[in-house]
């Protein structure tokens, strides 16, 4: 505990006793110079943190930072120091401040000094130069909204590469880009001969955009900067007579430098006696008009196009307000904006506007007049389109339902129900359950067949079962109600012998029947009915006495009997 | 047991009881349109919708009210309520297209004859009415397959498939239709000037567009306070749902 107190008081001591220094090596640079800015610290073994972006809307960081430390021994008393550097570069001209800068240490917050920096131009001429980077802007003096190119070129006499560009910022103005090199592979080809003053360059356009300012006043625009990698000549080593003097390697040396550009200041100024119908229209242009068709039905939605063609800030112009006949709804549509890819600067602007007619007739969409202000004559000027005529004609939907129907006969609507209603609840599915026993219906007719077979048998042997056990008592009713039982009989043993399931019918005859049954019951019971239909067939057409007929009916009742018990 | 029919009586009982009442309520808004009383018969049919009963009639009723109090939003949705369960209802369907004359800035589909060949397809049966076409086809179908087993005979084989053809055209079109209420559910824009905004927030600069009442609007999507509706003119935005009355 006593020793973490300690560490804290001489941490503590050692942070109250620290002295912050910020410098330059010299104060007085061209915009061109790269100079080290660097912080140094003093009593301290901690790295420091330090917030450089106040420093970035002035300066460029080319490299860092670099963190170095210090030890010293005076007079056998230690003392130890910190400083971190960066490699800087100035963004504009003229005294530029470098802000206090916030760093911390352990913890805790410190600020440097703020320092003054004085850049000026670069004294040499440039066009001696062996490379330089050049701005030229189109128009120095404009108005609102008036469009100014801007094209840097990169110039050189020596091979060189580019390391890193610093695109310039421009706040005041509607920026469109016509050349970006980002994503870009700069080849050979891409490079320019050109003579300046008797010295041979090559050289390269880098950046291009067009500006439109969008308000009154003095506007700075800031430089361009480019780190560049050059291949000199080492003066160490001669040069021999078949070099390339630009893209010889041999016998060169790479070295890193920095291109600023030069500033320039543009003036723009107000648009006075600005038009009533002015839309912010700056350039010179063209109008057409034109509809998706002439001629439509009534309730039919269309499409009107108004296109503006021309050079100027397409993108900072209003929609125009028209004046569309009444009996239309109007609702604004899409607006399309689309450059000219061969030049970037030209381009066209598309209004759309959706019309939806109401009412049938000829109606005329007036000519549309667009100001704007001239850039070519410098003063206002207007574009028109011609006017469309539209046949707006009967809705066929509305006529064919008033036709093939006759509903819209009666201008008023029809009487309301006054007899009883059929309720319905968000649960009422008398349809979906109608609907359900149907369909299972259907599924058991479909499935029938693979039941009805197993169904029949089933029936046929219940109807066997039945027939045998009822085969004695049919046999006895048909000999109880005979009339002539020499003739009933036999018929009573056949249909006994069929309800059991011993013959195949009951029109064989005695001899067939003998041959069907012979193998089914006992021997002695054949001999019987043998007997009984012999007896039956002999005395079938004679006159036998009441007594001998009851004879023969008691037998045959005995032995049916007798085989039904194991028949 | 017993209790199961105790249940079911009282049940029965209710059933007959709340029908009633919806009776008696319908009959009184009735009476209410004969007097020319609009609003007393506005208040009486829209309480049977409130108690969550409702039939083709009710809503025609409702529909023609509406008409009278000049209330053409409301009735237009009164009447495409009735259409959606019976939509070949010839006297909802001509008070409907009168409706919709009297209703400004009304925005339509474009004509086309394929689309409505669609549209009246659709929209002339109800969901539940493709459903019982394709059980009697099915029906139909099955017996003529049982016929068909049993008596092979060329009238029989020729009406056995156009059984066949028309179950799958009637469940096809079952499909269809509730794929198609499932995917368009719509509303009717009730207040004038319905304010369209891009975001479901109210700012006043992320107003689209205008809506006037009584136009019928497809719904993308729902909160609790807004919906996301699109027309037939290709607009798509949010409105407070106070705006409009949904058509399901």
């Amino acid at each position: 505990m006593i020793r973490h107190l300690l560490v804290s008081i001489i941490l503590t001591s050692c942070l109250l006793s620290q002295e912050i220094e910020t410098f330059v090596v010299s104060r007085n640079i061209d915009i061109d110079q790269s100079f080290n800015f660097t912080i140094k610290i003093k009593d301290i073994d901690v790295d420091p943190e330090v917030d450089i972006s106040p420093m970035l809307d002035n300066f460029l960081i080319i490299m860092g930072p670099n963190i170095g430390s210090e030890y010293k021994f005076i007079n056998g008393k230690k003392s130890t120091s910190r400083s971190i550097s960066w490699t800087v570069i100035s963004k504009k001209i003229g005294e530029v401040k470098i802000p206090k800068l916030k760093v911390i240490l352990a913890g805790k917050p410190y600020f440097t000094d703020e320092l003054i920096m004085n850049v000026s131009k670069k004294a040499t001429d440039t066009v001696s130069s062996d490379m330089f980077l050049k701005i030229e802007v189109s128009d120095l003096d404009v108005k609102i909204g008036e469009q100014v190119i801007v094209t840097y070129t990169f110039f050189t006499r020596i091979a060189s590469k580019v390391l890193s560009t610093e695109f310039p910022k421009y706040k005041d103005f509607w920026v469109e880009k016509l050349f970006d090199p980002a994503g870009k592979e700069i080849t050979p080809d891409a490079w320019n001969d050109i003579e300046i003053n008797g010295y041979k360059y090559k050289s390269i356009k880098m950046y291009e955009v067009a500006l439109f300012p969008l308000s009154e006043g003095t506007f700075d625009l800031n430089s361009m900067i480019m780190k560049i990698e050059t291949k000199e000549k080492d003066p160490g080593i001669r040069r021999l007579f078949w070099d390339d003097p630009f893209f010889d390697t041999f016998s060169q040396r790479t070295k890193a430098r920095i291109l600023v550009s030069e500033q320039k200041t543009i003036k723009v100024s107000k648009l006075l006696n600005q038009p009533q119908n002015f839309t912010g229209a700056v350039g010179n242009f063209s109008v057409v008009s034109s509809a998706s068709s002439e001629s439509v039905e009534n309730g039919t939605p269309m499409t009107f196009y108004l296109r503006l063609k021309g050079e100027g800030n397409l993108n900072n112009i209003g929609r125009p307000i028209i004046d569309f006949p009444d009996d239309f709804d109007v609702f604004d549509g899409e607006i399309l904006t689309q450059r000219d890819i061969t030049d970037s600067v030209s381009g066209t602007i598309t209004w759309e506007y959706n019309l939806i007619p109401r009412k049938e007739g000829n109606y005329i969409i007036k000519a549309i007049s667009i100001p704007f202000f001239d850039t070519k004559i410098e003063n206002w000027n207007s574009t028109a389109s011609n006017p469309i005529t539209l046949n707006i004609t009967k809705s066929s939907y509305i006529e064919k339902n008033a036709s093939n129907n006759g509903l819209i006969d009666n201008k008023d609507i029809r009487y309301i129900k006054l007899g009883d209603t059929l309720w319905k609840t968000a649960n009422s599915n008398n349809i979906y359950n109608i609907s359900f026993l149907i369909i299972v219906g259907s599924i058991l007719i479909f499935l029938a067949p693979l039941f009805i077979k197993p169904l029949n048998h089933f029936i046929e042997s219940q109807s066997l079962v039945f027939k045998n056990k009822s085969a004695l008592s049919n046999a006895m009713k048909l000999l109880e109600f005979s009339d002539n039982l020499y003739t009933d009989c036999p018929k009573a043993i056949r249909a006994f012998c069929k309800d059991k399931d011993l013959i195949d019918s009951t029109n064989l005859d005695s001899l067939s029947l003998m041959e069907q049954i012979k193998d089914r019951i006992k021997l002695k019971d054949l001999n019987i009915i043998e007997a009984i239909l012999d007896e039956c067939s002999k005395y079938n057409y004679a006159d036998i006495s009441m007594k001998e007929s009851i004879k023969i009916q008691q037998k045959t009742i005995k032995i049916l009997t007798k085989i039904n018990g194991y028949a | 047991m017993a209790m199961l029919k105790i249940f079911n009586i009282i049940l029965l009982t209710m059933g007959i009881v709340y029908s009633q009442n919806m009776d008696s309520l319908f009959s009184d808004g009735n009476e209410y349109y004969n007097k020319n009383q609009f609003n007393d018969a506005v208040e009486a049919y829209e309480s049977i919708l409130n108690q969550g009963f409702y039939s083709s009639d009710l809503y025609y009723n409702l529909g023609n009210t509406y008409y009278r109090l000049e209330d053409f939003a409301n009735a237009r949705w009164s009447y495409e309520m009735g259409i959606g369960i019976d939509p070949r209802n010839k006297d909802i369907i001509h008070n409907l297209m009168l409706t919709k004359q009297k209703i400004p800035h009304t925005l339509e589909t474009p004509d086309s004859q394929i689309l409505n060949l669609i549209n009246t397809l659709l929209s002339s049966f109800t969901y539940g009415d493709f459903i019982f076409f394709s059980s009697l086809m099915f029906l139909l179908y099955s017996i003529s397959f049982i016929i068909y087993r049993l008596n092979p005979s060329r009238s029989i084989i020729i009406s056995y498939y156009l059984c066949m053809i028309l179950f799958f055209l009637g469940t096809s079109s079952s499909v269809i239709k509730f794929l198609w209420e499932r995917n368009n559910n719509f509303g009717i824009i009730l207040n004038d000037e319905t304010q369209l905004y891009s975001a479901p927030f109210l700012n006043d600069n992320i107003k689209i567009s205008i809506f006037f009442s009584g136009n019928k609007v497809k719904i993308e999507q729902t909160t609790d306070k807004w919906l996301e509706i699109s027309s037939m003119d290709g607009r798509k935005g949010w409105i407070r749902l106070e705006d409009i009355r949904t058509l399901d």
